[in-house]
């Protein structure tokens, strides 16, 4: 979540900034597990704008690659002290001289980025102030990169029964309605009407859940994935097909992805 | 040799003519110096001398200890001789010092030579008790004796003393030319020894000696009667023209195109370690038997890769489709493959980690290079590009010109520090006077992102998965110094970027540019409906597209890079487009997942694909008509006239 922008940080305070930062980096002792952020870990903030991702170095211990990135505006990148504290919680903390590309542009610049904060892999959430330079801007802005509140179970079953409904009925405002931002931000409630109603395609004549999956955490998303059976036709003509609802869990709530490409059933 | 009166002994060490070789010996040695020909090869002439003009002359450092040697040849470089009847019984020496380099026993004793620039190969034939056997002798890259065979014997149709001192090839033709000792008869032979033909040779009053080809002539040499006969190849038995050498015992003879301003044929006298040049006609030397004109083309391969499988004898690498159909063309193409710094083409089995791997240069200039990155154990071709990039900047100026540059992937990082350092020496790199052309096949240009952190931070997790299966694929090791740099914006492309001078690419050079945009196209379900949500265009899922600007370094890198930015006939990029619909939800199903990765991994314009698949792989070709065309057939037409590969 961005809080201020451009906060301004004047010399006096960036110098003590950095020899703090110099002074207190705290490295990982010899036997900190090895493991952790070996690929690379992508966490979202919770408003969905930021996403920073870090993956351990080869070959140098304790620090790790991030790319930070902020919609709309570009991705600073670099290298920061990762200091693990326990097995799957790692501390980053430190000044980064790297580089910054602005969105839409293919030459970086030089850039310095700030940050501390704290990964908790297993519960999938983050809470990582980062205070980044950006050229054309003076002093620094601050973000507070933080993961929303953990995805609740009870509610994906609930949102689940909902799509389906609406996708049976064929009910393309309350399904744009319950979209994810993927949707969303891409396609109108009418533009998203027009195309989906234009397409010639038989209507679902039933369809039922059919087990469920548990939820799962991928690039930093969290998603709730329900098989379901449906049919299309009726009598001879019927089809019945396999597929996944995806609900993704969005600034609080479970949003409507869409299906997994629907399979003929055997 | 040719003996100009007297007996053929057959029998004992001496299978060469009694009153030639003694007596000859004696006089010619009191010749030599009394007419004080052991010289150093003079300096540039100022003007186009008439053939025949003494250009100078070479004293080899080793002299044969049995007292005889005929053959000579030329590779480009070096200057090879053989000794009759002796151990070692082959060396290669300095054209301009004699000093010789490398000694080789190949057969107890060997007659004339001649270089196939086409399979960089020295055929020798018989000097000793190995009557009538014909060798071949594979050198590599940098002109050392890996291996030899013999290939033939000559006495089921010329069997007469123990030493052949005339033996041409021809590139063109890819034949050889085959006079022996005390021969009139000129016999013109299959690399395997079959005869295709014979005719008298065009001189007169001696026996025809040494033989050289020279473009479309043969030279013809006169042991005894000091004269060089020369015959246009088409009408070998109508003399073209001929001239004296002034005293030299005329044995083995090559043409040399480098040495001197002026192209040469070296005679090899038969009793002294000394060679002579004498000018010939101006574009009549084509090195290792090639017609004058002929195109090199130098690959460089990717990474992973071993340069010895890009050799025309050996294609057992990527881009067989285009290599073969070149090395098929030896009069109009020669190839050549690069070896890396650390290439893996040098491991050996032998239990030596890297045998005749050369020190790395030093001439990195302004690249930047790891100075911890020296290792002669290690050879797997991720090398620090900085060597590689001087190696191949010193190896394309030893090639005979015109030479065109075709590099695939990483090998394009390498071509691309090639280009700085020659750009920043300008026209006095001579690397710039060899080359006039380059060619890329998805080449690294500013980078791979599988070699860094990006595409981690893609929204669709599909993406991610692809991508992370492509690095997993690439099997790039990040430890690796050449893996390093050829991440984007590592130290190395900064250095080449610094020396970058606009438009990109030396003026005089012809560019062209193959890269891949597999576009996945994201199509969501919701049931039987679908929703386009947009496209991801991965590049060739190793290297993504990246800017065509010159001085661009996006942070994922990318294979596109236009000089001048403006396509022009002989600047120009081509697209290899492709395009598979995955659905992005399809992650969450996992046998979806797998079968969607196993669809996009499976276009042919992916890395893992596109250099087995060129026939396959379709270009819009950029000739006036701009037909499609398959990549293949498009980089070979482009060869034909690189200068002007679009117009």
């Amino acid at each position: 979540m961005r809080l201020t922008r451009p906060l301004t940080v004047g010399v006096a305070l960036s110098a003590s900034l950095l020899g703090a930062a110099a002074g207190g980096t705290v490295y990982a002792s010899a036997d900190s597990p090895p493991s952790q952020l070996a690929a690379p870990y992508v966490i979202r903030d919770a408003s969905g704008t930021e996403a920073l991702s870090v993956q351990l170095q080869q070959g140098v211990r304790n620090t790790g690659s991030f790319d930070f990135s902020v919609a709309g505006v570009g991705d600073w990148t670099g290298v920061i002290t990762v200091a693990p504290v326990s097995a799957r919680i790692s501390h980053l903390k430190g000044i980064s001289t790297g580089l910054f590309e602005a969105t839409g542009a293919t030459t970086p610049v030089p850039a310095t980025v700030r940050m501390e904060g704290e990964i908790d892999q297993s519960h999938n959430s983050a809470a990582v102030n980062i205070w980044v330079s950006q050229p054309g801007h003076p002093g620094q802005a601050h973000y507070l990169l933080q993961t929303g509140s953990p995805p609740n179970a009870s509610q994906a079953l609930r949102a689940a029964q909902q799509a389906l409904t609406a996708l049976q009925h064929q009910d393309w405002p309350a399904i744009w309605q319950m979209a994810a931002s993927s949707v969303t931000d891409r396609y109108t409630q009418d533009q998203f009407v027009q195309v989906m109603s234009g397409q010639q395609q038989p209507s679902m004549s039933s369809a039922s859940f059919s087990g469920h999956r548990p939820i799962a955490v991928v690039s930093g998303i969290s998603y709730y994935t329900q098989p379901i059976t449906f049919t299309t036709g009726v009598g001879g003509s019927a089809t019945t097909y396999t597929a996944s609802l995806v609900l993704v869990w969005e600034k609080g709530q479970w949003r409507f992805a869409g299906t997994s490409q629907p399979q003929p059933s055997s | 040799m040719k003996a100009a009166t007297g007996e053929t002994i057959r029998g004992g060490l001496w299978h060469v003519t009694r009153s030639s070789l003694f007596v000859l010996l004696a006089s010619m040695l009191l010749i030599i110096q009394g007419i004080g020909l052991v010289t150093r090869p003079t300096a540039a002439l100022a003007a186009d001398p008439s053939p025949g003009t003494p250009l100078g002359s070479v004293h080899l450092s080793v002299s044969c200890s049995s007292g005889i040697g005929v053959g000579i040849t030329f590779d480009g470089t070096n200057l090879w001789y053989s000794c009759y009847n002796q151990s070692p019984d082959l060396f290669r020496a300095s054209p301009t010092t004699g000093q010789v380099s490398a000694s080789y026993t190949i057969a107890g004793g060997l007659g004339a030579l001649a270089y196939d620039a086409a399979d960089n190969v020295i055929y020798a034939s018989y000097g000793g008790s190995n009557i009538g056997e014909v060798y071949s002798i594979q050198l590599d890259s940098h002109k050392n004796v890996v291996s030899s065979k013999a290939i033939f014997n000559t006495c089921s149709f010329s069997c007469l003393t123990s030493i052949d001192d005339g033996l041409a090839f021809d590139a063109g033709t890819h034949t050889l030319y085959f006079s022996p000792d005390t021969s009139t008869t000129v016999w013109h032979l299959s690399t395997s020894g079959t005869v295709l033909g014979s005719f008298p040779w065009a001189g007169t009053g001696c026996y025809n000696s040494g033989l050289a080809i020279g473009d479309e002539l043969l030279f013809e040499g006169a042991d005894g009667c000091t004269t060089v006969y020369v015959v246009d190849k088409a009408t070998p038995t109508k003399l073209d023209f001929s001239f004296s050498t002034g005293g030299t015992r005329d044995e083995g003879l090559t043409c040399d195109d480098s040495t001197f301003r002026q192209d040469a044929i070296w005679s090899k006298d038969a009793y002294t370690p000394v060679a002579y040049a004498f000018a010939i006609p101006s574009g009549s030397c084509g090195v290792g038997g090639k017609p004058v004109g002929t195109r090199t083309v130098e690959f460089v391969h990717g990474i992973n890769g071993n340069y010895r499988q890009f050799e025309c004898g050996n294609l057992s690498g990527s881009f067989r489709a285009v290599l073969a159909r070149l090395c098929a063309q030896p009069a109009q193409f020669t190839v050549d493959s690069f070896p890396y710094y650390q290439d893996q083409g040098y491991s050996s089995s032998s239990g030596q980690a890297c045998p005749n791997m050369p020190a790395p240069g030093t001439n990195t200039g302004i690249l930047y290079v790891d100075p911890h990155s020296i290792d002669p154990n290690v050879c797997d071709s991720k090398g620090a590009l900085a060597f590689s990039a001087a190696a191949l900047d010193a190896h394309l100026a030893k090639l005979s010109g015109p030479v065109s540059v075709v590099a695939h992937s990483m090998g394009g990082a390498i071509t691309r520090g090639w280009l700085a350092l020659a750009g920043t020496k300008g026209a006095s790199d001579p690397s710039l006077s060899k080359v006039d052309s380059v060619l890329f096949m998805q080449g690294a240009q500013a980078g791979s992102w599988a070699a860094g952190v990006g595409g981690a931070l893609n929204s669709v997790p599909i993406v991610d998965r692809i991508v992370q299966e492509a690095t997993h694929l690439a099997h790039l090791d990040a430890n690796r110094p050449g893996v390093i740099d050829v991440a984007p914006l590592s130290p190395w492309y900064k250095s080449v970027n610094t020396a970058l001078r606009y438009p990109g690419v030396p003026t005089q050079l012809a560019y062209y540019n193959f890269y891949s945009a597999l576009s996945l196209q994201l199509r969501v379900n919701f049931g039987p409906f679908t929703l386009d949500e947009g496209s991801f265009n991965a590049g060739d899922l190793v290297m993504l597209p990246g800017s065509d600007k010159p001085t661009d370094m996006p942070l994922a890198g990318g294979a596109k890079f236009l000089p001048g930015g403006v396509r022009t006939t002989n600047r120009h990029e081509f697209v290899m487009p492709d395009q598979i619909d995955i659905n992005p939800l399809d992650f969450a199903v996992p046998p979806l997942l797998a079968g969607d990765i196993q669809r996009v991994l499976a276009s042919p314009v992916t890395h893992f694909n596109f250099s087995t698949q060129t026939d396959q792989v379709m270009v819009t070709g950029c000739g006036p008509r701009s037909p499609q065309a398959s990549v293949t057939s498009e980089v070979l037409r482009i060869l034909q006239n690189p200068t002007k590969g679009c117009s």
